[in-house]
C-alpha cells in the first residue's frame, strides 16, 4: 500500500481586484505518494504555478486561497507562518522555473546555499558549505568549490538549475516540487535536466510533482499525469492512459501536438 | 577592477577641463564690470584713469583665451589668485576660512538624510499602503515641493521665534545647526524615502525573493539581507550625487541661517563681482559633483561582481 504523502483537496485560489473575483484554480485535489511523480500538464496561464504556491501558503491577499492541502497529517493552509516556513524548503522543496534570476545577483552562490540549510539544519555555515559541495558534486558538477565561489551571473542557466535542485537535496524533502524547471532551458538541456530528475527520482525515494507546459517531458519521468485548463482538471489517470486515450479536448490538443513533436524529440536524445 | 577605476579616473579628466573652461567662461557672461565694483568696494572714484590702472593690475586688459591660460596654470598649483575684493586675501584662504562650516553642516544633512531616509523607506515598503505609508507619502509630496527658503523661514518662526527653543541662525550658540542641517536635509529624505521605498518593492517581486520564501527563509533576512542591500545598491549612485548637492546646496539655506559657509561667501561674491572668487567656487563644485561621481561609480562596482566585469 503507498504512503500518500500530500494530498490536496477542493484547492480553489481566487484573485480579488476592484470588489471582483477571478478564480484561478478551481476545486483541484490530487495526491502524490512516496517515491512516485506526479505530472501537471496545461497551457501558460492554466493555473499551474498558482496551485504550486497556494501548497506552500506563498499566496498573500488579495489572493484567497480555500481548500485542504494535507502533508503528512498536517493541513497547511490552516498552519501558521513559523510552522510552514519550516516547512518551505526543508520538507517541500521548490525547484524554480528561470534559474537565472532565482539568485541574489550580489552574494556567491555559496553563500545563498548555505543561508537556508544553516536555518533548517541548524548547523554551522561551514559545515553548509560541506554538505552544499558533496550535494553538487552528485549532480556532477566537478569543482564544486568553485562554483560556490561564483556570483550567480558568472555561471550558465543550467549550472544554477543544478544548484537549486542541489540545494534542494541537500534537505532530504518528502516532497519536491519542481515548477517549470526546463521552460527556461535550452533544447539542449532540456535532456540534460530531465536526465537529472530522472535519477533524482532514483536516488532518493522523494515524490515528485512536475509543472510543465511540455508533455513530452512530464511524460518521460510521471508516474501519474493530470491536465489542467482554465484553473480546473479536466484529466487525470495513469501516464500511458493519458497519453493514449485522451478524454477532454484541451487534453487531445496537447497530446496530439506532443505527436507531432515526440518522435523528433527521441531522435534527438538518441542521438545524444 | 583596477581597470575600472583607471579608466573612470581617465574619463573624468577631460570633463574637469570643461569644468574649468565653463566655471572661467561662465563668469564673463555677466553684464557688469569687475573693475568698476572693485573700485567702488575700496572706495576709489571709478574715473577712466583709475579704471584702466586697475584693469592693468587685476590683469583683466588681456584677451579671454590668454587669461583663461594663465588662470589654469594657477589653479594647477591651487593658486586661485586674490581678491578682488580685498587684495590682502588670497581665494584659497577665503575658502579654506568658510569650508570647514559647509561641510560641517552638509556632513550634519548627510547624516540626517541616511539615517531618517533608509529606515522610513524600508517601514514604508514593509507597510506599503498602511498609514505609516500613507503618511509618508503626503510628507514626500510637502517636503519635496516647498522649497527650502520657505521652509527655512517657517522653522524658524516655529522653533526660534514662537517656541525659543533654537536660535534664529549664526554658529555660535549649541543647536544652532538643528534647524540649517533639518532644512536642508528634508527634500533629500524625501527623494530617499521614496527611492528606497519603491525599489524595495520592485526588489520584493522579484524571482530571487520568491525563491527565497519557498526555502523557507525568514522574512525579516530575505528583506533585510537581500533586498536591501540591493535597493541601497541602486540608490548608492544617486546618494553620491546627492553629497555634492549637499555641499552646493548649502547656498540658499547658508543665508537663512546666517551660516558663515562657503555659501554665503559665494553670495557675497557675487554681490560684489569678485571674480576670482566666483570662479573658484564654481570650480570647486564641479570638481565636488566629478569626484563625488567617481567615488559612487567605484563604490558600486566594488560591491557588485557584475559592474567590474564590464569590457
Amino acid at each position: 500500500m503507498a504512503e500518500t504523502i500530500l494530498q490536496v483537496e477542493d484547492l480553489s485560489v481566487s484573485f480579488e481586484k476592484n470588489g471582483q473575483r477571478d478564480m484561478l484554480v478551481q476545486n483541484v485535489s490530487f495526491q502524490i505518494e512516496k517515491n512516485q511523480c506526479l505530472g501537471i500538464v496545461g497551457e501558460s496561464g492554466s493555473g499551474k504555478s498558482i496551485t504550486c504556491k497556494a501548497i506552500l501558503g506563498l499566496l498573500r491577499p488579495p489572493f484567497h486561497v480555500t481548500g485542504k492541502v494535507s502533508f503528512l497529517g498536517r493541513d497547511l493552509l490552516l498552519a501558521e507562518d513559523t510552522t510552514l516556513r519550516k516547512v518551505r524548503g526543508s520538507e517541500i522543496a521548490m525547484i524554480l522555473q528561470h534559474p537565472m534570476t532565482a539568485f541574489d545577483p550580489l552574494e556567491p552562490i555559496g553563500k545563498q546555499m548555505t543561508e537556508s540549510i544553516t536555518l533548517h539544519k541548524g548547523i554551522s555555515e561551514k559545515e553548509a558549505l560541506i554538505l552544499s559541495a558533496a550535494s553538487l558534486e552528485k549532480l556532477n558538477i566537478h569543482q564544486p568549490m568553485e562554483v560556490i565561489q561564483k556570483y550567480p551571473h558568472q555561471v550558465s542557466g543550467g549550472m544554477l538549475q543544478r544548484v537549486m535542485i542541489a540545494i534542494a537535496l541537500v534537505m532530504e524533502p518528502a516532497v519536491i516540487i519542481a515548477d517549470e524547471p526546463t521552460t527556461a532551458v535550452d533544447a539542449v538541456n532540456v535532456a540534460t535536466v530531465v536526465e537529472l530528475f530522472e535519477s533524482l527520482k532514483k536516488m532518493r525515494k522523494t515524490a515528485l510533482v512536475f509543472v510543465s507546459h511540455d508533455l513530452n517531458v512530464v511524460a518521460r519521468l510521471s508516474d501519474q499525469l493530470v491536465v489542467m485548463n482554465e484553473g480546473s482538471i479536466v484529466e487525470r489517470g495513469q501516464v500511458e492512459e493519458v497519453l493514449h486515450h485522451p478524454q477532454h479536448p484541451k487534453a487531445q490538443q496537447l497530446v496530439e501536438t506532443r505527436q507531432a513533436l515526440v518522435n523528433q524529440f527521441y531522435r534527438y536524445v538518441k542521438r545524444r | 577592477m583596477k581597470q575600472y577605476i583607471a579608466r573612470r579616473i581617465l574619463l573624468a579628466i577631460p570633463m574637469l577641463l570643461v569644468v574649468t573652461f565653463i566655471s572661467f567662461g561662465l563668469i564673463h557672461l555677466i553684464p557688469s564690470d569687475p573693475v568698476e565694483v572693485a573700485l567702488r568696494v575700496n572706495e576709489i572714484i571709478p574715473t577712466d584713469e583709475a579704471i584702466a590702472i586697475m584693469r592693468e593690475e587685476l590683469g583683466l586688459d588681456q584677451p579671454f583665451f590668454t587669461r583663461y591660460a594663465s588662470w589654469l596654470k594657477q589653479i594647477a598649483r591651487f593658486d586661485f589668485g586674490q581678491s578682488y575684493i580685498n587684495k590682502n586675501r588670497s581665494v584659497s584662504g577665503e575658502i579654506l576660512r568658510s569650508l570647514p562650516a559647509t561641510l560641517k553642516l552638509a556632513g550634519m544633512s548627510f547624516m540626517i538624510v541616511v539615517g531618517v531616509s533608509i529606515p522610513l523607506g524600508i517601514i514604508c515598503a514593509v507597510y506599503k499602503d498602511r498609514l505609516i505609508d500613507r503618511a509618508m507619502r503626503i510628507f514626500i509630496f510637502v517636503a519635496t515641493a516647498v522649497p527650502n527658503y520657505w521652509m527655512g523661514i517657517l522653522l524658524i518662526w516655529l522653533f526660534a521665534v514662537k517656541l525659543k527653543i533654537l536660535p534664529t541662525g549664526g554658529n555660535q550658540q549649541s543647536g544652532a545647526i538643528i534647524l540649517p542641517a533639518v532644512t536642508l536635509s528634508l527634500t533629500y529624505i524625501a527623494t530617499y524615502m521614496r527611492l528606497i521605498r519603491n525599489s524595495m518593492l520592485e526588489n520584493l517581486t522579484e524571482n530571487y525573493v520568491y525563491y527565497a520564501r519557498t526555502r523557507g527563509l525568514k522574512e525579516k533576512s530575505i528583506i533585510g539581507r537581500h533586498v536591501l542591500k540591493n535597493s541601497l545598491h541602486e540608490s548608492i549612485a544617486a546618494l553620491g550625487m546627492s553629497v555634492a548637492q549637499l555641499i552646493s546646496g548649502t547656498v540658499v539655506v547658508e543665508n537663512i541661517f546666517s551660516w558663515p559657509g562657503i555659501g554665503r561667501l559665494c553670495i557675497s561674491a557675487i554681490f560684489n563681482r569678485d571674480y576670482p572668487v566666483i570662479q573658484a567656487y564654481i570650480l570647486m563644485m564641479g570638481v565636488l559633483f566629478i569626484l563625488c561621481n567617481l567615488l559612487a561609480d567605484i563604490t558600486q562596482a566594488m560591491l557588485d561582481p557584475r559592474l567590474q566585469e564590464v569590457k
